[in-house]
């Protein structure tokens, strides 16, 4: 007998069950009115639900299968047979030879078990010999199966793996991969945890942090695959390798062609072939591999399942761009991220105390672009895990919500973080700073809640700062209602009701998210509302308050950050800005370098970017002695 | 399923995880690599694909967000992105009012409700090939479904009294 809360109703409604069962809920549902308007209840909504999930908008992208899954195993030409012909004959000449010499010399059958290093075979294939070979033929036989072998597991041979099976301690510094000899071409650092990250700070401990992992995925080339294109370099920033992870070091090197790499491939494998068989080395049968296993590379996943080592993946365009600027070529616009720029930053936030998960500090100051225009900064320091145990009860939510919330004649805005409400893998760039009235119509566009008294202003996915930093920075250009109607001619798309959202009052609340709930105890919780926290007591900072804004080190702060979204707005418009040049982006963080590295390291790329863009170099920037 | 039409599915399934068009293709590039390499092993290449997809996604994302965090298993899901749902307004013009309250309340669903809600009626999974990506019991996809069908209309419910 079932009732209406059994989940076989659901399934007998969705047509997922089958015969036995099938038939018997159908019976049941037969004989009860009840039932059979639950499952027409289930349908439609089923219906309703699978009608807009279907219409949900997803990244549409040219879906064909990629060529290199077809890619068959490359074949040798009828002149290949021949030279593997003559190849094989070559080595049967030389074992006869060898015998023959065995012979004359009555070592007939004392064959050495092991081959020495002055016999072993120099075989860029090879995998290192084993020991269980009772003579040569089958020593031979031996590495010739190894390699099979090895190639059908697909198996990665380690550094330590080599010296195992060696037995010897030299250092090897190459891989094998699929018999492919791979070299490292990159140090390796190990991240052990945010901590020991120090951005070039210490350059001691970078060094000591360097080849201290063998299983840190290493940044490979390939020997026989030599397009310096094509290689994947390493991120490089303060003279330390800043990006290890291969879906960073993928997506920062665009630039190779697939196409191309397969291409290569197949040239490749067919000189290896003739290579191993000219040369009369070790038959391998590396040659018959198709194209992408000899590019473990090639895919981000494949070495994430090597390991999965932390890295700065996420804050990445900075050092993109750094390493761009570094080499005499600017980004490109759609590289360029200004919310990754500001939030690469550490700033100078309040310690968070025992009682509390988040610090907040509000500040604002002068737009530099637009002397009538404020610039707000909402700064979050978050401690995302209190209880030091990293669970899902415990984490912070990843998403922040802005809400412009109108009661009475106070608007205040809320910084929230809810998961549930977020797009949080959509690209939105509200972070680095957006016209917040700009944000407030769009939002509205797409649908979201706008009541009377509350208006979502900007959403925003800070998951990767929170994750790097367990910090954020939120920037909002803020535009005076009195202003923009004093200023008639001023582009705008905004009605007066929208305007008066950003209007005289800016504070911040912040709130813990709704959903922070395990899903488990969400699922016995069905129909309790979920309480609502609130974590943290309001601050209200009144536009042009200079009580607010007293605080240097705070407002200090607040210039770095402009002067970061300065620059990323530069380097959008090739340099040229109404009202401001690269002299503007020196000038406001000059006074807030405060002997950090990173800034310092910022300074040099502003000047490298000006002197990119404008024919006159900006003034070299004199670091104030106590600022070093 | 035609392998082509497979690699259209698990592109779109991805396309609706992540919004870098390369990482996409990435993705969907290895999973049918491992397909390829692991076809004779693997007995249900549609829910496998899914699966590895799926997989590679809440690598990216742990990476991503919470690299310094140990893994902990049963809450892989958390490394899923938001999966909160959108839609294109040109495709359900008509019915935007309705849709819109829709949308509000799947939002408000747990992630692991909408999960399985996207698998079901975005991708056409059965049970028990939405067991097999989620890599949960059946009973516990059933009731997942039925909860979260049965949460959305009472959530409707509700409303259209209210607005009575």
């Amino acid at each position: 007998m079932i009732d209406k809360d059994d989940p076989k109703l659901t399934a007998f409604a969705l047509g997922e069950l089958v015969d036995e069962d099938f038939s018997a809920i159908e019976a049941e549902i037969n004989s009860s009115a009840e039932l059979l308007t639950e499952v027409e209840a289930i349908r439609k909504i089923a219906d309703e639900v699978g009608e807009i999930l279907l219409a949900e908008q997803y990244l549409d992208i040219a879906v064909d299968i990629p060529r290199k899954i077809d890619i068959p195993a490359v074949k040798p030409s009828h002149s290949g047979y021949y030279v593997t012909g003559i190849a094989i004959a070559m080595v049967c000449v030389i074992f006869v030879t060898i015998i023959i010499q065995n012979i004359n010399k009555n070592e007939i059958a004392v064959f050495r078990p092991t081959l020495t290093p002055e016999n072993k075979v120099e075989d860029n294939y090879a995998l290192p010999q084993k020991n269980s070979g009772t003579n040569k033929s089958g020593q031979l036989a031996n590495l010739i199966k190894d390699q099979e072998k090895s190639i059908e597991n697909n198996t990665i041979e380690t550094l330590d793996e080599l010296k195992i099976k060696n037995n010897q301690n030299e250092d090897i510094s190459d891989f094998l991969i699929n018999g492919v000899k791979i070299k490292r071409t990159a140090p390796i650092l190990n991240y052990k945890s945010e901590t020991n990250r120090d951005y070039g700070q210490n350059s001691n401990s970078t060094n000591q942090n360097q080849n201290t992992n063998s299983n840190v995925p290493v940044v490979i080339n390939s020997d026989n695959y030599s397009n310096d294109q094509n290689i994947v370099k390493p991120l490089e920033l303060h003279g330390q390798i800043m990006c290890q992870d291969p879906i960073c070091l993928l997506e920062s090197n665009r630039s190779y062609k697939q196409n191309e790499i397969l291409n290569n491939i197949e040239k490749n494998n067919i000189a290896l072939e003739n290579k191993s068989t000219f040369a009369g080395k070790t038959t391998s049968p590396t040659p018959n591999i198709a194209g992408p296993k000899n590019l473990p590379f090639f895919s981000p996943a494949r070495i994430s399942d090597v390991s999965d080592n932390g890295s700065i993946v996420g804050l990445s365009a900075y050092q993109v761009m750094c390493q761009s600027i570094n080499s005499g070529k600017l980004p490109s616009v759609s590289e360029i991220k200004i919310d990754e720029y500001v939030n690469n930053f550490r700033y100078n936030y309040s310690v968070i105390k025992n009682d509390q998960r988040f610090v907040i500090q509000t500040d604002m100051i002068q737009c530099p672009w637009n002397a009538k225009h404020l610039i707000a900064r909402v700064g979050v320091k978050m401690l995302a895990d209190k209880t030091g145990k990293w669970s899902y009860d415990n984490k912070a939510d990843s998403s922040a919500v802005t809400n412009a919330n109108r009661n009475d004649d106070h608007l205040k805005t809320v910084v929230r973080f809810d998961k549930s409400k977020i797009k949080s893998y959509l690209p939105i760039n509200s972070i680095g700073i957006e016209s917040v009235a700009e944000i407030n119509t769009k939002n509205f566009s797409k649908g979201n809640k706008k009541t009377e008294h509350s208006a979502i202003i900007g959403t925003c996915d800070i998951s990767s700062a929170i994750g790097l930093h367990g910090e954020v920075m939120l920037l909002y250009e803020i535009i005076p209602v009195d202003q923009e109607q004093n200023n008639a001619n001023e582009k705008s798309n905004l009605n007066q009701q929208d305007r008066l959202l950003v209007n005289d009052y800016f504070s911040v609340e912040l709130q813990e998210g709704e959903d922070l709930y395990s899903d488990k105890e969400q699922m016995t919780r069905v129909d309790a509302p979920v309480p609502f926290h609130r974590l943290q007591s309001k601050v209200n900072i009144i536009a042009g308050n200079k009580e607010n804004n007293t605080n240097e080190t705070i407002t200090g702060e607040t210039q770095f950050a402009v002067a970061v979204v300065l620059f990323g707005l530069l380097l959008q418009n090739g340099g040229v800005m109404e009202n401001c040049d690269w002299n503007t982006v020196i000038s406001l963080a000059m006074p807030n370098i405060k002997n950090n590295e990173q800034r310092k390291e910022f300074l040099k790329i502003v000047e490298k970017a000006a002197a990119m863009t404008t024919k006159s170099p900006p003034r070299k920037p004199e670091l104030q002695k106590n600022n070093l | 399923m035609h392998d082509n039409n497979l690699y259209k599915a698990v592109c779109r399934y991805v396309g609706r995880l992540l919004s870098d068009e390369e990482l996409v293709k990435d993705i969907a590039q290895e999973v049918f690599l491992r397909l390829e390499q692991n076809r004779q092993n693997i007995s249900h290449p549609r829910s496998w694909a899914y699966r590895t997809a799926r997989n590679l996604v809440i690598d990216y994302y742990r990476r991503r967000n919470h690299a310094a965090h140990p893994v902990v298993v049963g809450e892989m899901v958390q490394y899923l992105p938001a999966n909160t749902v959108t839609f294109n307004p040109a495709a359900l013009a008509e019915k935007k009012e309705s849709i819109n309250i829709m949308l509000e309340k799947l939002n408000n669903l747990s992630q692991r409700h909408r999960e399985v809600l996207k698998l079901k009626f975005q991708e056409g999974l059965k049970y028990s090939e939405i067991a097999e990506v989620m890599d949960e019991p059946i009973t516990t996809v059933s009731w997942l479904l039925h909860d979260a069908l049965n949460r959305l209309r009472k959530e409707l419910n509700v409303n259209s009294k209210n607005d009575k």
